[in-house]
């Protein structure tokens, strides 16, 4: 199952819920995989509107205690969950939901860092990197444990952008 | 020595309005550019930009009986454009401008040959997710080209004029993922101007 935006359908419409810092590491995590990329083969915005949304980024567990990001070893403060629903017919029906949740308890450093390696790593299922990788220097490795997209995330993000998809997305409303 | 004094006091005069034998000119034409990149990915692909439309202007000075020195800026504005065998995608909207000193030398009447020097500058219209990603770079750029000149009444002159250019590519971002040494990328325009003296 090969799924990727195509060209007509970018920039992608990102709707990150505006609670904490969520608007902030979707941001960044868009940053992050569109830096990956040379040919223009993805683009991502952030936009205020959920309903034309292509992908939504909600939180769960309330507002989550403010800190910077650091580079402290990572702590598992944090999970997320995306869910790309396909019809029988391969389209893929918008919007992609992304969930992150926070844990209380943790300090808020912790909870912070995380929640920004999870979003990151969400947003790559979004992009279409739909399995985890077996390599823990890997972000799409099942629980993150770096901020930032590897070389071999680079890699596996060009090929599935170049390759022939064979899951279309739905036409926007 | 002779020769090259001649060109710095013509270069000076330039900078003088209304010198009796400094021209103004505006141009507009067509460009064609070879590929920026070529790089495989799946399948191979390359990335180009469209044949893009151009306008420029640039003064002129007589240096002697035979040449003539200018100085110009051109702007083309196309599509940068992946291509490979399953697909043609636009990368992203790109402006190239392309300030040149040029020396020009008469071959026969109405008849003219350039040399060009000057610089590209890549102006995309954003960075994310290109290969400007890391910064767009300023190249050195060396041309030539024919012209042909004619009246058209009064003081205008109506120049058609053919050139080629060449300069060496590479971006910061394209070095970041390996891609070593510079693409040699050719241009090729025509275009058709106008003149008058300052």
């Amino acid at each position: 199952m090969v799924f990727h935006w195509p060209a007509d359908r970018l920039p992608v419409r990102f709707y990150a819920q505006p609670i904490g810092a969520l608007p902030d590491y979707v941001r960044d995590g868009l940053a992050g995989w569109e830096a990956q990329f040379l040919y223009g083969e993805f683009t991502g915005v952030v936009s205020t509107d959920s309903l034309s949304a292509d992908v939504r980024v909600t939180l769960d567990g309330g507002v989550p205690p403010a800190a910077p990001l650091t580079t402290a070893p990572p702590i598992d403060a944090c999970d997320g969950r995306t869910t790309v629903n396909v019809t029988e017919t391969d389209l893929l029906v918008s919007p992609v939901l992304v969930r992150v949740r926070w844990f209380p308890g943790f300090p808020a450093s912790d909870v912070a860092n995380c929640l920004a390696r999870v979003t990151a790593h969400e947003l790559g299922h979004a992009l279409g990197l739909l399995q985890h990788s077996d390599r823990p220097t890997d972000l799409m490795f099942g629980v993150p444990a770096v901020r930032e997209p590897s070389a071999r995330d680079r890699a596996t993000v060009q090929l599935l952008y170049h390759t022939k998809a064979d899951i279309q997305p739905a036409s926007r409303p | 020595m002779a020769r090259a004094a001649r060109l710095l006091v013509g270069f000076c005069a330039l900078a003088l309005p209304a010198a009796a034998q400094t021209r103004i000119g505006l141009q507009a034409g067509v460009i064609a550019t070879s590929p920026l990149v070529r790089d495989s990915i799946v399948e191979p692909l390359s990335v180009r930009p469209d044949p893009a439309p151009t306008i420029g202007f640039w003064l002129e000075t007589r240096l002697d009986a035979t040449y003539r020195l200018g100085l110009g800026l051109a702007t083309a504005w196309s599509r940068l454009a992946r291509r490979s065998p399953s697909e043609t995608v636009e990368v992203v909207p790109l402006t190239v401008w392309s300030p040149a000193l040029t020396l020009r030398r008469d071959l026969r009447p109405g008849v003219s040959a350039r040399a060009t020097l000057g610089a590209m500058v890549y102006d995309p219209d954003h960075r994310a997710g290109t290969l400007f990603s890391q910064g767009s770079p300023v190249i050195p750029v060396v041309g030539a080209g024919l012209s042909y000149d004619r009246s058209v009444g009064g003081d205008l002159l109506l120049r058609i004029d053919l050139g080629y250019d060449v300069h060496r590519f590479t971006t910061t971002a394209l070095r970041d993922r390996g891609f070593s040494g510079e693409r040699a990328v050719h241009r090729v325009g025509v275009s058709v101007g106008v003149s008058r003296t300052l």
